[in-house]
């Protein structure tokens, strides 16, 4: 696992609350098909990673296609990222 | 005796056109005649297992076809569909088939599991007779005989809608197939909804707003599509939906007509069918109901007012954006029924006062599954049939009624019902806190004040961790604030305006003060 994905991990652990601290969240854990985010909680995440990692992910990037697993969350970040 | 009309016509009108699409979804499509010998076929199922007049079908899964076969096969059968919130936790529910005690509990193989779990611990005996897991279900009767059901008529209960309940246990409305027609029959005059209609249904199957963009829509042989709560989550997928389906008819709440209209998709969509929007459920405040309709001004719009007691019983068309001053206008009585304003003694007030909103008409509830005690405390005394909605207005100059607040501690957060009662009662039984006040902190944000138990470290984490296994998510607070006391009023009262003052301050979730 690698340090965008521990982040993205984090901050997704500090805003789920149907996340206990036992609960397995790995690349590949569905975030929305398994209903562990709500809509409150994804808006929590993305002003989290914002805050955490210094960027603003452009309102485009905002859909259930990128926010459907942790994997998918990093793979969107990556080109932000080296942006800023 | 009365037929109910929404169930047979819908099922007449399924007959007649068999190849015409009607109900399509995410990856896939049904056809009126499919979806016909589905929903005979699972009503053949439900008399087979003893599923009769009256007895309760709680459907707790994602909005889908299934769903949609389930709910319909109910009413065609005289049964009570329960459609429950699928993103509820499992003690919710099971605090809900409790109350309902449902003979069938139709779900999926991993909801019945985490289910299977509380039932294990479960105290009281299990309400359900049968569960039935949606990957498994059969399309038809099991064995050979085909049992029918007596007719079903106008005053049987349809559907149960459950909603905040101020005890920590939601409440069941029950509407009958009399108070569902009442609607349909009024949504199809005034909206002059045909069998050309499209419908794009946001709501899940559990909100009332359904019983127009689903039950309604089919009647009339419209197409509807079911949006699943996945592609409702981000503006920019709802809006790609909305423009695949190009709808003619929109009903939502505010908040997600605001949310696409923040980012300008609605403008950017073409949308060229769309020719009503209407919305409820909460306030439109006017400057955002105002730039959605100059972004997307070729359709009309329409406030539709009424609680989930009573579904829509006035209504506000606009044809041109409102001033200011209107974004609390709740327009004039529906056809089917008749307004009063009244005092808490049931005298209507004068002209141009507040009062109570009250209303006699076919679309008033029932009453509450298994509350006649809490269904009386909604009328009055000595006027039989004026049904009290607990929320308070005034008659304009202009004629139109103008909603200035609620009589309880109930609130609406996009669109849903949440008595601040319930959050707290949840929040005490946790064990974790001695005592809990609940505050509308803005208009999206919950705000919990507590008091922590003796010898319990306060983490505001684990109490919403722990208020969502009991809450829906849409009523875990957003923040928590730990206090040593409670502000308290001169009475020695919880003093809520203090704190819903302090939770305007950027107190850090989690502190004390």
């Amino acid at each position: 696992m690698n340090d965008l994905e521990t982040t993205v991990i984090e901050e997704i652990r500090k805003c789920a609350t149907s996340i206990d601290g036992q609960t397995l969240i790995d690349a590949e854990t569905r975030l929305l098909d398994d209903g562990l985010l709500t809509s409150l909680e994804l808006l929590e995440l993305v002003v989290g990673l914002e805050s955490r990692l210094s960027i603003a992910i452009p309102l485009e990037f905002l859909s259930s296609k990128n926010f459907a697993t942790v994997g998918t969350i990093c793979t969107m970040l990556e080109p932000i990222k080296s942006e800023t | 005796m009365m037929q109910p009309k929404t169930i047979k016509e819908l099922m007449e009108v399924l007959a007649t056109a068999p190849s015409r699409q009607v109900l399509s979804w995410s990856g896939g499509a049904m056809t009126a005649g499919a979806l016909s010998e589905a929903v005979r076929a699972r009503c053949e199922w439900l008399a087979f297992n003893g599923v009769g007049t009256g007895d309760r079908v709680a459907i707790w899964m994602p909005k889908g076809p299934r769903a949609v076969e389930i709910l319909l096969a109910c009413m065609l059968a005289g049964a009570i569909a329960v459609a429950v919130d699928p993103t509820s936790p499992p003690e919710r529910v099971a605090n809900i088939l409790v109350t309902i005690q449902p003979s069938l509990l139709v779900s999926d193989a991993e909801r019945l599991g985490r289910l299977a779990a509380i039932r294990e611990t479960a105290e009281a005996e299990w309400p359900v007779r049968i569960e039935a897991a949606l990957d498994h279900l059969p399309i038809g009767p099991t064995g050979p005989e085909q049992l029918t059901n007596p007719p079903v008529t106008a005053n049987d209960a349809a559907i149960i809608l459950m909603t905040s309940g101020s005890t920590g246990v939601p409440k069941g409305v029950v509407l009958s197939h009399g108070n569902i027609d009442a609607f349909s029959d009024w949504a199809i005059s005034t909206f002059a909804i045909t069998s050309e209609d499209r419908f794009a249904n946001i709501s899940p199957l559990h909100f009332d707003l359904s019983l127009l963009d689903v039950l309604t829509a089919l009647r009339i042989g419209a197409a509807v599509r079911l949006i699943s709560e996945r592609d409702s989550l981000f503006p920019m997928d709802l809006a790609n939906v909305l423009e695949e389906t190009d709808p003619t008819i929109l009903y939502t709440v505010p908040t997600t007509l605001q949310r696409l209209a923040n980012q300008d998709l609605l403008g950017q969509k073409a949308l060229p069918g769309l020719r009503w929007v209407l919305y409820a459920g909460e306030v439109f405040p006017a400057p955002a109901l105002r730039s959605l309709m100059t972004a997307l001004p070729r359709p009309s719009y329409a406030n539709l007012y009424g609680p989930t007691e009573t579904n829509v019983i006035a209504s506000k068309i606009y044809g041109s954006p409102p001033e200011n001053e209107a974004d609390a206008n709740i327009g004039r009585a529906c056809d089917h029924s008749s307004l009063s304003l009244r005092t808490e003694a049931g005298r209507e007030v004068p002209l141009g006062e507040i009062g109570e909103i009250c209303v006699q008409g076919p679309t008033v509830m029932q009453g509450y599954w298994g509350k006649p005690e809490l269904t009386g405390l909604r009328y009055f005394v000595d006027l039989p049939g004026v049904f009290r909605t607990g929320d308070f207005g005034f008659w304009g100059k202009d004629g139109d009624l103008r909603f200035v607040g609620r009589r309880d501690r109930q609130i609406k957060l996009s669109g849903y019902r949440i008595d601040l009662g319930e959050i707290e009662a949840c929040a005490i039984r946790t064990g974790l806190v001695v005592a809990a006040a609940a505050v509308l902190a803005d208009e999206t944000t919950i705000c919990l004040h507590i008091i922590p138990a003796l010898g319990e470290t306060f983490e505001d984490t684990v109490l919403r961790r722990e208020l969502s296994r009991s809450l829906p998510r849409y009523a875990v607070p957003a923040r928590v604030v730990g206090h040593s006391v409670f502000p308290v009023t001169a009475s020695g009262k919880v003093d809520y305006v203090a704190l819903t003052t302090s939770s305007h301050n950027k107190t850090k979730t989690g502190s004390i003060i």
